[in-house]
């Protein structure tokens, strides 16, 4: 009676400390939704839907969660990583170095301090805003009132080479450092907080998701999502249903992983 | 009656003037076609098609991401050469490996190929460890083999990391192959790249370096 009362002391133990040391998403794939004829490059919910940008058809599309199209808008200029805030649905046009906020079929080019040239990424809060400037290899920043510009092109700390997409989140700027293969972390300072991933030989490093204290990042070339803690350390690699995959999100207890090759949005549950 | 004659008419001369102006336009316009290698994914692309249409007038941008096929048309007023199109591929981030441009008045140009002379008899195979990462390596380790003389082809495999060479025994050694993808960056199990070409690369192709 002694014994099994230890053994279960050990076990409670075990699985206790166990619990503490690993207590990551452990996510598991459960089917991917068909996007035929829409080339997804980045993505974001908007209540129960999605809005999607077609990089290869200039189109910005809303879907439901099966993928059906609810909402096209055409002409848009290779549209990327857009973000949804506030109702509105804010999307780097890459082909024409603007961001433009788009709601309910209205257009309007938002004003910047500085050109772009090809923005990839943008991330909106509210009055803040983060831009990943692709071809000048910088992040822009702006509280609503002041801009700050970051970065060069290079491999070093502060240096980028090609970023695609950013986003913000409490007082750090998160940063899918494309060709550096790569997550840059920065402050709304401007100074250089961590470098992550470098060691997993990603190839293009495109779409960035943060979920403190998780970070994902979408390894193009390599058909990988590979997820990080914010310390650098990589929990766990996603690979089954992705193919070139270019943006990710979680969602109500979700993850979603959209495709640019196969043209789908893999889902997988906890 | 008489109404739906003009009618008629009307249709067949605005059809025929469409044609005429189709053709026209066709004809106002060379035909240009670009082998790309580097271009890794849609980023790229779309890069290499925006710093295109800074060229104004560029027009009918079609890129196949999986053969680096990059079509386009550009007015036949304002011709433009196989040295500013491969120098604008350049300027994008990427390497031109082959250019073709089909004049307006049906003049073909082609980037040069150069003729080697090779002794057939001489002809060996061998494969060597070249260090790189992507496309971009690749690009860049195919063009530095096919500009030696002696070379007759190579194919550097991007998982592997192993280059196949068939060259002229006669006139070279797998030394000096190895020598010259040293020369543009890329490290081989016996010769190291300098430091500063090392670092000069881009940084994507900034392969870890073994001691």
């Amino acid at each position: 009676m002694m014994k099994l009362t230890y053994i279960s002391a050990v076990l409670f133990v075990a699985i206790i400390l166990g619990s503490c040391v690993d207590s990551s998403p452990k996510w598991k794939y459960e089917k991917s939704i068909s996007i035929d004829g829409i080339a997804p490059i980045g993505f974001d919910v908007d209540g129960d839907n999605f809005w999607v940008s077609d990089g290869d058809n200039n189109r910005l599309l809303k879907l439901d969660m099966d993928g059906k199209i609810l909402v096209e808008e055409t002409e848009f200029e290779r549209p990327m990583h857009l973000v949804v805030d506030g109702g509105n649905v804010y999307v780097p046009s890459y082909g024409s170095d603007a961001i433009i906020k788009y709601n309910d079929g209205k257009r309007e080019e938002m004003s910047l301090q500085d050109s772009l040239d090809a923005p990839a990424g943008v991330d909106v809060n509210g009055s803040e805003m983060t831009i990943a400037d692709f071809y000048n290899h910088r992040i822009l920043y702006t509280d609503g009132t002041d801009w700050m510009k970051v970065g060069k092109e290079g491999n070093g700390d502060l240096e980028f080479h090609y970023p695609t997409d950013v986003q913000m989140s409490g007082d750090k700027i998160y940063i899918a450092d494309a060709y550096n293969n790569r997550i840059q972390i920065i402050d709304k300072q401007g100074n250089h907080v961590k470098n992550i991933g470098k060691d997993q030989k990603m190839n293009a490093a495109t779409g960035i998701y943060v979920d403190r204290p998780y970070l994902y990042i979408t390894d193009f070339e390599h058909d990988r999502v590979l997820l990080f803690n914010e310390e650098g350390e990589l929990l766990s690699e996603i690979k089954e249903g992705l193919e070139k995959p270019t943006d990710v999100l979680v969602h109500n207890e979700r993850l979603y992983i959209i495709n640019y090759k196969s043209q789908s949005i893999a889902v997988y549950t906890l | 009656m008489k109404i739906i004659k003009i009618s008629i008419l009307a249709s067949l001369l605005f059809l025929f003037m469409g044609t005429t102006e189709a053709t026209a336009q066709k004809a106002d316009r060379d035909n240009y076609t670009v082998m790309v290698d580097g271009l890794g994914c849609p980023f790229c692309a779309y890069g290499l098609e925006k710093k295109f249409k800074e060229l104004k007038g560029v027009k009918g941008v079609k890129i196949d991401m999986e053969t680096g096929q990059f079509d386009f048309t550009f007015p036949a007023d304002r011709p433009l050469s196989i040295e500013q199109v491969e120098s604008q591929v350049d300027a994008a981030g990427y390497t031109a490996v082959k250019t073709s441009i089909k004049r307006a008045d049906g003049t073909v140009l082609k980037s040069e190929e150069k003729l080697k002379t090779l002794d057939e008899n001489a002809l060996v195979t061998e494969e060597i460890y070249v260090f790189g990462n992507c496309g971009m390596c690749k690009a860049r380790i195919h063009k530095a083999g096919n500009e030696l003389e002696s070379v007759a082809s190579v194919n550097w495999d991007i998982d592997t990391k192993m280059l196949t060479v068939m060259y002229d025994s006669s006139k070279t050694t797998i030394s000096e192959i190895e020598e010259k993808m040293a020369e543009v960056g890329h490290d081989t199990k016996n010769e190291k790249s300098a430091s500063d070409v090392y670092e000069a690369l881009p940084g994507c192709c900034q392969y870890e370096r073994s001691n």
